[in-house]
């Protein structure tokens, strides 16, 4: 149960609860003391996306929300979630109801309160439940934590991580005009978070995202770039597994990956 | 005894057409329920306002914004003449969206849901609307050109056309709690009217599929309904362990569609109204019109 958890995010002025009515929680996001509860609770999982702006974090950050109101995903069901709002809200730009004419998404803004998603799911035959919480940060405080010791701190939360993904556009590894540039901003922020000691977990994945937008007959290059950066991030400490995902249904396969993405979520 | 239902849904969910058709079941005397109305309440002006609206097959009409309708019945045992009091608040289904969009629910509605024994949730699949991806417009979009590409006869290829409507179309509306679908909204407010009922023990809901005449050719029970039609929901009530007790009817009120006129003739025609209403449910055994409503307070 999650009742008891501190309503935060937008309540503002005088609460109207001391007349009599309920102030609900914002729906939008739950805060780090909101985490903390789910922390006390046990059998929560911090997944923690890193990349660079545009790398698709947020999109597969709502994932699991999106692909759940079509139905279970395999034994993985939906129980509860106090950040409704918020998923919403971060897919309005990918609905017909907004009435845009291509599927968007929102960039995350830089802001000063960490923003994290949560998602209660049930396993088909296990009793618990199981609580996902997705920290949404900004790709520009990753791109500032690359260029800077002094932002690596603003990212602390990293160490609380039980799941850790660096995300690559596979479409940039592609172009060959994007390709060195993208490379060379992902080992600048995955050398800073490891130099800031921010990276706790034994094992990691180096995660190709946009993969929909490779062909298939380039699909081994990419995994060859990638396999060949996992290595170069790999050390005694560190494992680093190479996967690809695609959040998007027109594609020819559709969410390529997806599935076994959130599976290792749960954990 | 004292017992309280509140029928919650949004607007067009089936409520007050519910309310209506209970009210003459129950005045009905050849009408086979567990219970009966002896005394008519003190305050009946609306039971009969919509009463008459339901005999004669007439739409409801929508329960006023900020009025929330308050019936009060004394419901006598048919077997053993006990007795007990049954209060059940009407309230407008826009008060549900605007205070979830607000996040805030008013001292009024508040009272009513920490106090309820009982609810009864209301959907409509006649009001479901989905949240469809733009993606799954530019695929059907995509199969429709790919279609056409494959006929000789078919429509020549308009992708310029498409282009410059569409770069018209820039401005996208901004977010509200409206642009959610009928699936999400229904699980938000079942969520927040946990979220009242936070400091108080748990209690059992009724699941109403309204107007199960639409559907009930298409889906087997009402079970079946929601796992095609609201799948997060579903999963929310089989999955939560904050609503452990919850059972599904599918509710046919009003017996048929009014706005066909042979329907409505039919309707019309029958000699005891309260025969209009239908009621099943994914469990076995008998239902009626009271079943959804003693399910919900039942066991407390």
């Amino acid at each position: 149960m999650t009742s008891d958890l501190p309503a935060e995010g937008s309540s503002e002025g005088n609460d109207p609860a001391s007349e009599g009515g309920i102030r609900l929680w914002s729906g939008d996001f739950v805060n780090l003391a909101g985490a903390s509860y789910y922390k006390r609770r046990g059998n929560e999982r911090l997944i923690l996306l890193a990349g660079l702006p545009d790398s698709g974090k947020t999109s597969l950050l709502i994932a699991p929300y999106v692909r759940l109101l079509g139905g279970p995903i395999g034994e993985v069901n939906f129980s509860e979630t106090r950040t409704l709002i918020g998923f919403e809200k971060r897919c309005h730009l990918s609905r017909i109801k907004s009435a845009g004419s291509e599927p968007d998404i929102d960039r995350t803004k830089l802001t000063d309160v960490l923003q994290i998603l949560h998602l209660d799911l049930k396993i088909a035959n296990q009793p618990e439940i199981r609580t996902l919480l997705l920290p949404d940060i900004s790709g520009e405080a990753f791109e500032l934590a690359a260029d800077s010791d002094h932002e690596t701190e603003k990212l602390a939360i990293m160490r609380e991580a039980d799941y850790l993904a660096f995300l690559i556009d596979a479409g940039k590894l592609l172009d060959v005009r994007q390709r060195h540039a993208a490379v060379e901003r992902l080992r600048l922020m995955v050398q800073s978070l490891k130099r800031a000691n921010l990276i706790e977990l034994p094992e990691v994945t180096l995660l190709a995202t946009k993969i929909d937008l490779v062909p298939l007959d380039q699909r081994n290059t990419v995994i060859a770039m990638c396999q060949e950066l996992a290595e170069e991030f790999q050390s005694d400490e560190l494992k680093v597994t190479v996967q690809m995902v695609s959040t998007r249904k027109r594609a020819e396969t559709p969410y390529e990956g997806l599935q076994e993405e959130m599976l290792r979520w749960v954990g | 005894m004292y017992k309280s239902a509140t029928l919650l849904g949004f607007a067009k969910a089936g409520k007050t057409t519910y309310l209506a058709a209970l009210w003459q079941s129950l005045r009905a005397g050849d009408c086979p329920l567990a219970y009966k109305v002896e005394a008519l309440p003190e305050d009946r002006a609306y039971l009969a306002r919509i009463a008459d609206d339901w005999l004669k097959a007439n739409e409801m009409p929508r329960t006023r914004v900020g009025v929330p309708q308050h019936v009060d019945l004394t419901l006598t045992a048919a077997a053993n003449g006990d007795q007990f009091s049954l209060h059940v608040p009407d309230i407008s289904g826009e008060v549900f969206e605007q205070q979830l969009q607000d996040r805030y629910f008013s001292p009024e509605l508040s009272k009513m849901l920490v106090e309820s024994s009982g609810f009864l949730f209301f959907i409509n699949p006649g009001s479901v609307n989905t949240a469809g991806l733009i993606e799954e417009g530019l695929i059907v979009s995509d199969q429709l050109k790919a279609l056409a590409r494959a006929s000789e006869s078919g429509p020549p290829p308009v992708e310029k056309e498409e282009t410059a409507a569409t770069a018209t179309q820039t401005q996208t509306k901004p977010w509200d709690f409206s642009c959610v679908g009928s699936d999400a909204a229904v699980v938000e407010l079942m969520q927040a009217v946990d979220f009242a009922r936070r400091d108080v023990a748990l209690s059992k809901v009724s699941v109403v599929i309204s107007a199960w005449d639409l559907v009930d050719a298409v889906c087997e029970s009402p079970d079946a309904y929601l796992e095609q039609y609201l799948p997060l929901f579903s999963q929310y009530i089989h999955g939560n362990q904050n609503w452990p007790r919850y059972s599904l009817f599918g509710v046919s009120a009003q017996g048929g569609d009014y706005s066909k006129p042979d329907e409505k003739t039919k309707l019309l025609h029958m000699q005891q109204p309260w025969k209009r209403v239908r009621v099943t449910s994914s469990a076995p055994g008998d239902f009626n019109i009271l079943s959804p409503l003693l399910d919900a307070i039942s066991s407390t």
